[in-house]
């Protein structure tokens, strides 16, 4: 078995953290000097090629819910940590089924872009951008307690600290570079992470002749046959289904990745790459099972917990035991600069919600120049970290899956159900927009607020109002049917002769 | 007003709608009944098929890659409709 490495600044582990930043430094320098304009900045101007934009893709995916979170549940829990990476693999599909071509033809930055061309409504826009706000900081405070975690375990920082340095670097890459530095962080990243998790198993697989049977074996007799059975970390049907439709649903309309589908050239391009990015990340996800069985095989599950009560630094520890401090060196700090690329992705989004939605359309109505557009989309971005900074401090300790699986209920609530209906459903009005979004965004967030998660795990309660982690089973529905519901009571005859011509 | 940009969102190629529409019903299904098993059919999912390996896992398997397999065969049959621009 194995003791918690010991944290510090010695060469094993600032010589891989300086190699990454060094890398990334470069990234960052070199599209810096490529961004001069909006679109450069926020879509870096549809010129990202299919399989660039996959990678991209599938490179937010794999930061910290998956890489360390996932790992981390199927660690302490067995295989039912395995049902977040199906949820999450299942938003990818739904993701180019319904809205990447959709969304590339169109043409636009934002959700709230989208809404307001296809339904009219300037109105709509301040609360599209309200919601994707709400979105992003839930993911960015998944976000931020995963890089507090490994700098804490790496340098042996405190957690304060930890999550400042999160916020500089959140901050620098953001700032300097734009949606191209992002990008080509996000490939490079996925690149390095996905190598270094075949790796880590590599690694883990010769302690057993290479013999992925007798890892199994090995978890079964270390914590019992039990880890491979259901039932260890849901309560049940209502509690399992509401995670799977909040994550896939959520997977398929978190803004920062629907973005990344003006990125590239066409819809063709845009379907491409969804189709790539969901083959990388079945692959990714398959691997991640192997690791947490790893994990469970060789890790006990009491040192998993000292080293993060939420279970996220499994998968550092398991590099420690098989590769010693250089390994777990590598594999902190590429996990630590992909979650940094992440969090630009996401502070880019709500940069671009902050400065073209709501200060450029909404408060200026359009009339803002394309510098001062790109300095308030600078200063969203500090005003952004700050929040999100303060929302990490909160959740410290909490696992990455659960946190981020919040952000996903939100989106899944507030954003799939209108962007499906304005895609799909030509009787769809801007007051059922309205209505559906504030459906969503207000139940899931009171619903969150009255779980488990946030009454028992952060406020210290015995109990909680609403029994399920996840809101997403009681209000993807809700959302749905107000969204209908009004879309038919507020159709105006005008549009109903309409839509009775287009149909004859 | 609400309906004179719906043409730009949806695919101009025909049947194309429907397709994506169906896929995405089947992905949904899928999970739906997925989420179901693990509760309704816990003392099957529970049996250890050879070894250590557990039809759960086996199903957690089968159902990654049957999501992958669906977007494949969305792709092909994408391939078949032409171009879609």
């Amino acid at each position: 078995m194995t003791s918690l490495p010991e944290a510090g600044l010695d060469a094993a582990h600032l010589v891989p953290f300086g190699l990454v930043f060094a890398l990334t430094l470069g990234i960052m320098v070199w599209a810096s000097r490529r961004t001069r304009t909006v679109s450069d900045f926020l879509v870096a101007s549809g010129q990202v090629l299919a399989w660039q934009n996959a990678f991209a893709m599938a490179g937010d995916f794999v930061a910290a819910a998956g890489l360390l979170g996932i790992t981390g549940l199927i660690a302490l829990f067995g295989a039912d940590g395995m049902v977040f990476a199906i949820g999450i693999i299942a938003g990818w599909p739904l993701m180019l089924f319904l809205f990447a071509a959709p969304l590339k033809r169109l043409g636009k930055y934002t959700m709230g872009d989208v809404l307001v061309t296809r339904l009219g409504a300037p109105h709509l826009r301040s609360l599209v951008a309200v919601t994707q706000l709400v979105v992003i900081l839930t993911y960015l405070t998944a976000q931020f307690v995963g890089a507090g975690g490994i700098l804490h375990l790496l340098f042996g920082l405190s957690g304060t600290t930890s999550l400042l340095i999160v916020f500089a670097g959140m901050l620098a890459i953001t700032l300097l570079g734009g949606m191209l530095a992002v990008t080509w962080l996000q490939i490079v990243k996925a690149t390095l992470m996905m190598a270094l998790a075949v790796g880590v198993l590599a690694a883990c697989l010769a302690r057993f002749g290479f013999d992925p049977f007798a890892m199994l074996h090995a978890g079964a007799i270390a914590r019992g046959p039990a880890v491979f059975q259901p039932g260890r970390l849901f309560s049940g049907s209502w509690e399992t289904l509401s995670l799977l439709l909040g994550l896939a649903l959520g997977g398929a309309s978190l803004p920062h990745v629907l973005m990344r589908m003006n990125t590239v050239a066409d819809p063709r391009a845009a379907r491409r790459s969804a189709f790539l990015g969901t083959s990388l990340i079945v692959v990714f996800h398959l691997i991640l099972l192997c690791l947490g069985i790893a994990a469970l095989a060789l890790l006990p599950a009491a040192g998993i917990r000292a080293a993060d009560p939420g279970g996220n630094m499994a998968l550092p520890l398991l590099a420690h035991l098989v590769g010693g401090d250089v390994l777990l060196g590598f594999v902190a700090s590429i996990a630590l600069a992909t979650i940094l690329a992440v969090v630009a992705g996401l502070g880019i989004a709500g940069t671009a919600t902050l400065s073209h939605d709501l200060w450029v359309n909404t408060l200026r109505r359009g009339d803002v120049g394309p510098a001062e557009q790109l300095l308030v989309g600078r200063i969203a971005s500090v005003l952004l970290s700050l929040v999100a900074l303060g929302l990490g401090y909160l959740f410290q300790g909490q696992n990455i899956s659960y946190v981020s699986a919040l952000g996903l209920a939100i989106a899944a609530s507030a954003n799939f159900p209108a962007l499906l209906l304005a895609i799909f459903w030509p009787r769809f009005t801007a007051a059922g927009a309205f209505a559906g979004m504030f459906t969503g965004l207000v139940l899931s967030l009171v619903l969150i607020w009255l779980s488990p998660l946030i009454q028992v795990a952060v406020l210290h309660r015995d109990s909680a109002i609403f029994p399920l982690q996840n809101p997403g089973i009681v209000t993807i529905p809700a959302a749905f049917l107000v969204a209908i519901v009004v879309s038919l009571v507020t159709r105006t005859p005008a549009a109903a002769s309409l839509e009775a011509i287009a149909h004859d | 007003m609400q309906n004179d940009r719906v043409g730009e969102l949806r695919s101009p190629v025909r049947g194309l709608n429907r397709l994506s529409l169906c896929c995405a019903l089947a992905l949904l299904l899928g999970l739906i009944g997925f989420g179901l098993l693990i509760t309704i059919a816990k003392p099957a999912l529970s049996t250890f098929l050879f070894g250590d390996v557990s039809a759960y896992l086996v199903l957690i398997l089968a159902l990654a890659l049957g999501i992958w397999a669906l977007t494949w065969f969305y792709m092909a049959r994408l391939g078949a409709q032409g171009p879609d621009q």
